[in-house]
């Protein structure tokens, strides 16, 4: 039988059960390894002569990773039965475990994810080794659910009220020490001596019966007052609320079962975990977290390209151009270890982005990130040049000078005297034709655009942007390269606005377009905001320039002329000045020492001449008017393969404007609503012209009532 | 009046403020002061609903001790919401006048049952942490009355007591603490503490960590001035070293404690606290004594059990010096040169080890006195109500 558990018994009766799923990276808790506890679990409470437990791993750094992928992706869509079934599992092994007759000591000797930090938690003790990367985590809020074998009562019973909220709302991990500090393991202690400690603890536990006192006082209610009780909850469903703005249940299902259980015997606890559980596992947006979570999993696996092409080593990568992308860019490399070679016309811009680079450190020092060290090992990776002749030794150079193609290509043109044979050039382009530049590069097969957004430090996307001749090795080169920055990428085929402005521009047309017809900027953004974007349009346009927005607008706009709304408003409010934020005023205008956006009455006599006639308009029209030519811009994006997967569009759009995460992506925000209601939905609006028409793919998809994403791995849709 | 009792009086065993080898150097002070507040509380069988207050020394209060960490301590430990903490500093004497601000509230009438004790974490919190004295102090003063150790070699010049005659004495405190631990003289006031046995285990701690068994006037000799280098005579060897603990007592009206069915161990007879010149803090005690004496109508011949705290050996010996006390009535389990000196625990923790002393000896009377930096003495006797313990 393939077992997952070995059971010895030690000299001293100690038994010492250690999971190693034969021939897996990681150890989860599925169905067959829960199974098997189960069993072992009877049969050491029936043997005579043991004096205790203790619970390690096999697998070096891994000690349990929590339910198995299989499974979780099964609960999307799952039955009454197999949501019971899958609760019930983990409760069962837990309470049996909680019953034996001897002390039970958890060895945590590597990460200890969701289940298995439950199963740790129905133990009478945990030691944990104090190595960096052993951590107990209740991640389970992060895919829409929260610690329901257990975890959610029996946390709070040991390490307090105020943590348990912190650890299971937050689904940060607990280092060891830390673990140590709050009584979530007895110690931290080192690796060799794990064993030996675990057994000293057993004895311990074992005098005097010890740990049938403590097992009592944690089955017992917590004995909370009112005022402690409803204070601590209300302060953290407050918290909860601020954060998700209500989108995202899973916390505040968790914060009930606390509520609701804490006070109560723990049988009693575990019920109602159960009983708030069931509200939550199977629910739409559960699914969609999980879904997401796959999708994050799979894009992080991809290559870029076919498999068999290796990336290229990169020792050292230049960048052109000191600003804010290049500085942000050359910091990226710096901070994960790559050398950097940043290159501007002056020092004085060389200084400037330098002072950057440090303060993105400076920064993550403030809040416990960093250190004063990491600053000075940082820049010790950085040389700066005012000569492109520092390039020469750059195995990846990365250009992100001013959006400007004849700026772009008039360098490019100096560079090929400059570059190695195999240097690869990227452009940081946000905007401009990859496959149009290609030809007056040195290489157009070593030549890909790289589109990171700003700002980059916090930015997790990076788009890889194929042109028409851009190579796979090429191709492959930047995708490792965007990822040892620590960054996300997707490949994207070359079209104007590459896939995330491409499809984020029609909502931004879209909103100019509403205000000509009368609906309020503040409606605008509200509506958009209840619907999970993390900012409203107007507010966006403010934010980014509305220069840079109508820059944008405008490349996209020529290459889609038929369906393109024009947008001269902003070319009169770029006219005036009216930038947006950073000259003070734009849509809105910005006002005080902070630069609060507020009304400005000044702005209806730019809107006057561009009025339109108005209409009123529903949170759920302007939702739809927001959306649908966003998401029938995506639907073409899928028609014209300018991404390989769904799943791509999805994530490129959560990670590059914030599309909110509980709803899965905005593909399968159609998949979620069905081809045939989004078509009902588009009827209503034909009339505005083509950016409302039907694409062939979703008509096709209405017919045959299918969807965009298939299922996760082993998942149902 | 209602005269003011003890009930029981507990300590934690003196860790070494350390890094690496203290055993409570991963322990907080205000763990350390919960978890013995809640131990004490069992010890006593006292209802927690009857505790009013929480009087609690502490020098350093700042960072974990910051906050009032006495009423931080109570919520810790578990005691109810209605029961009171205030942190106290009188430097040294921190817990001592917590301890008499305890008696002095049961004789009033105000606050009648409390837990009186004090804590220090001189490793976590070291003692010149954020040190900033205003300059208008040093007017009349040296910069140096803020050195403890330089006033300490004041005392050494000022009374005439000599290097070997200090070495001496510190090495009487080892013995002494030695003979003290191993008779199991120490066993009725140490509570076992969760912190870090020599292999860095997580342990119930249950002896002091400072106390140097193969202590020899040699080693002492050998060691050079620790704070006037050219020609001082205070060393390492024979000064109280940096310390964690803690250390508490349970306190009430006397008829409170009759009517619970409580035995108390002693009575507070008197109090006092003076101050003296900042250069030579180290003899505050004297005046506080006269004082407490005076307030007790009793004389220092009819105190049967002396504990001074050993701050430095030299500002013990002037303090015996000037009031003419001879050495077997001081200390018999060792002081601060061997047990440790956690700042704001080392009043209490001298009183703790005094009742016991008082108990185990059938002596009648004791006193309790410190010393305070910045100059001041704080004295405190007690009255034995318990005869000699049998066992």
């Amino acid at each position: 039988m393939n077992t997952a558990w070995q059971l010895e018994v030690l000299d001293d009766a100690i038994a010492l059960l250690t999971i190693d799923r034969p021939g897996k990276p990681v150890n989860t808790l599925g169905r067959d390894v829960v199974g098997q506890l189960q069993h072992h679990v009877a049969d050491l409470a029936a043997r005579d002569g043991i004096r205790g437990l203790l619970v390690r791993s096999g697998k070096p750094g891994q000690y349990i990773a929590g339910a198995n992928l299989h499974e979780l992706g099964l609960l999307v869509d799952a039955s009454d039965e197999l949501i019971e079934e899958g609760l019930s599992s983990g409760h069962d092994v837990f309470t049996a475990i909680g019953d034996l007759p001897f002390p039970t000591v958890a060895l945590v000797d590597g990460k200890c994810l969701g289940g298995g930090t439950e199963l740790v938690l129905a133990m009478d003790e945990r030691i944990a080794v104090d190595v960096a990367g052993v951590d107990l985590v209740l991640p389970e809020v992060k895919i829409g659910l929260f610690p329901a074998w257990g975890g959610s009562q029996r946390l709070a019973r040991l390490v307090g009220l105020h943590h348990a909220i912190e650890i299971i709302c937050g689904g940060a991990p607990v280092p060891a020490r830390r673990a140590a500090e709050l009584g979530l393991v007895f110690d931290a202690v080192a690796a060799e001596s794990l064993v030996d400690e675990g057994k000293r603890r057993i004895q311990w536990l074992a005098e005097d019966n010890r740990f049938l006192d403590i097992r009592e006082k944690r089955r017992a209610p917590m004995g909370l007052s009112d005022d402690q009780a409803n204070f601590s909850f209300a302060v953290a469903a407050g918290q909860v609320m601020l954060k998700t703005k209500g989108h995202y249940p899973a916390p505040l299902a968790a914060i009930e079962a606390m509520q609701q259980g804490l006070n109560r015997p723990l049988a009693e606890g575990l019920e109602i975990e159960r009983e708030c559980a069931r509200q939550i596992v199977g629910s739409e947006i559960s699914g969609n977290m999980i879904r997401l979570f796959f999708m994050q999993n799979r894009l992080g696996q991809d290559a870029g390209g076919p498999v068999d092409t290796a990336p290229r080593s990169v020792q050292r990568i230049g960048v052109l151009g000191a600003g804010l992308m290049g500085g942000g860019i050359t910091t990226a490399a710096a901070r994960r270890g790559l050398p950097a070679t940043m290159v501007d016309v002056d020092n004085e811009r060389l200084a400037a982005g330098l002072e950057n680079a440090a303060a993105v450190v400076e920064s993550r020092i403030k809040i416990g990130r960093a250190t004063p060290e990491d600053v000075g090992r940082m820049m010790a990776l950085i040389s700066t040049s005012t000569s492109h002749a520092a390039l020469a030794d750059c195995d990846v150079v990365i250009e992100a000078v001013t959006e400007n193609e004849e700026l772009k290509t008039s360098i490019y043109g100096q560079l090929a005297d400059t570059l190695g044979p195999d240097t690869i050039l990227a452009s940081n382009t946000s905007t401009i034709s990859v496959t149009r530049m290609a030809a007056t590069v040195p290489d157009a097969e070593r030549f890909a655009g790289m589109h990171f957004f700003n700002p980059v430090d916090r930015m997790q996307l990076v788009e890889v942007i194929r042109g028409a001749q851009s190579s796979d090795e090429t191709l492959a080169t930047l995708v490792a390269l965007a990822r040892r920055l620590g960054k996300t990428p997707i490949v994207v085929k070359d079209c104007p606005g590459f896939l995330v402005n491409r499809i984020l521009l029609p909502y931004m047309a879209e909103s100019l377009q509403l205000l000509r017809e009368g609906a309020s900027a503040d409606a605008i953004d509200r509506a958009a905001t209840k619907f999970g974007m993390p900012m409203g349009p107007i507010a966006l346009h403010d934010l980014v320039g509305l220069d840079t927005a109508l820059f944008a607008g405008q490349v996209v706009s020529a290459a889609v002329a038929d369906r393109a709304s024009a947008m001269p408003i902003l070319e009169d409010l770029v006219k005036a000045g009216r930038l947006g934020k950073k000259s003070g005023r734009g849509i809105r205008q910005f006002v005080g020492r902070r630069g609060k956006p507020a009304h400005d009455p000044d702005f209806e006599t730019f809107l006057e001449p561009h009025r339109l006639e108005s209409g009123d308009f529903s949170t759920r029209d302007l939702q739809d008017r927001l959306f649908l030519p966003m998401l029938l811009e995506a639907t073409r994006v899928m028609e014209e393969e300018i991404v390989r997967e769904p799943a791509h569009a999805d994530m490129g759009l959560i990670l590059g404007i914030g599309f909110p995460p509980f709803r899965g992506g905005l593909l399968r925000w159609c998949d979620s609503l069905g081809a045939s209601e989004i078509l009902k939905r588009l009827e209503p609006f034909i009339d505005l012209g083509p950016r409302f028409a039907p694409t062939d793919s979703l008509a096709t998809m209405a017919t045959n009532n299918s969807t965009w994403h298939a299922a996760p791995a082993g998942a149902p849709r | 009046m209602n005269p003011a009792v003890v009930i029981d009086a507990v300590r934690t065993p003196i860790g070494r403020a350390d890094a690496r080898a203290g055993c409570f150097r991963d322990v907080r002070s205000d763990e350390l002061s919960a978890a013995l507040i809640a131990d004490l509380v069992e010890r006593t069988t006292v209802e927690p609903g009857l505790i009013e207050d929480v009087r609690w020394g502490c020098v350093q209060q700042q960072g974990e001790q910051g906050y009032d960490i006495a009423r931080i301590a109570v919520l810790m430990a578990g005691l109810p919401i209605e029961t009171g903490g205030v942190t106290v500093n009188r430097n040294c004497a921190s817990s001592l006048q917590a301890i008499n601000d305890a008696a002095m509230s049961i004789m009033a009438g105000c606050e009648n049952v409390q837990i009186a004790g004090g804590v220090e974490h001189m490793h976590h919190i070291p003692m010149t942490k954020d040190y900033d004295p205003a300059p208008g102090l040093f007017r009349k003063y040296s910069e140096a009355i803020m050195h403890m150790g330089l006033t300490a070699e004041y005392l050494s010049n000022k009374y005439g007591i000599g290097r070997t005659q200090q070495d001496e004495f510190a090495l009487r405190s080892h013995q002494l603490a030695d003979k003290a631990t191993r008779s199991g003289q120490f066993t009725g006031e140490v509570i076992p503490t969760w912190g870090r046995d020599d292999d860095g285990r997580k342990t119930q701690i249950t002896r002091d960590q400072c106390i140097r068994e193969d202590c020899s006037l040699e080693g002492l000799e050998a060691l050079p001035p620790a704070f006037n280098p050219a020609g001082g005579s205070v060393t390492a060897g024979n000064s109280s070293p940096i310390n964690v603990g803690a250390a508490a007592m349970m306190m009430m009206s006397e008829a409170t404690a009759t009517d619970l069915g409580l035995e108390p161990i002693a009575r507070v007879r008197a109090m006092a606290v003076a101050g003296v010149d900042p250069t030579e803090m180290g003899i505050g005690p004297v005046p506080a004594i006269h004082k407490a004496l005076r307030r007790a109508d009793l004389t220092l011949d009819e105190i049967d059990c002396i504990e001074i705290n050993e701050a430095f050996a030299v500002q013990v010996l002037s303090v015996l010096k000037l009031l003419d006390i001879d050495e077997s009535r001081v200390n018999t389990r060792g002081g601060a040169i061997a047990l440790g000196h956690p700042l704001g625990a080392s009043g209490a923790r001298i009183a703790v080890t005094l009742l016991h002393r008082m108990r185990a000896t059938g002596a009648r009377f004791g006193l309790a006195t410190l010393c305070v930096g910045q100059g001041q003495g704080v004295a405190t006797i007690f009255e034995n109500l318990q005869g000699q313990d049998d066992s």
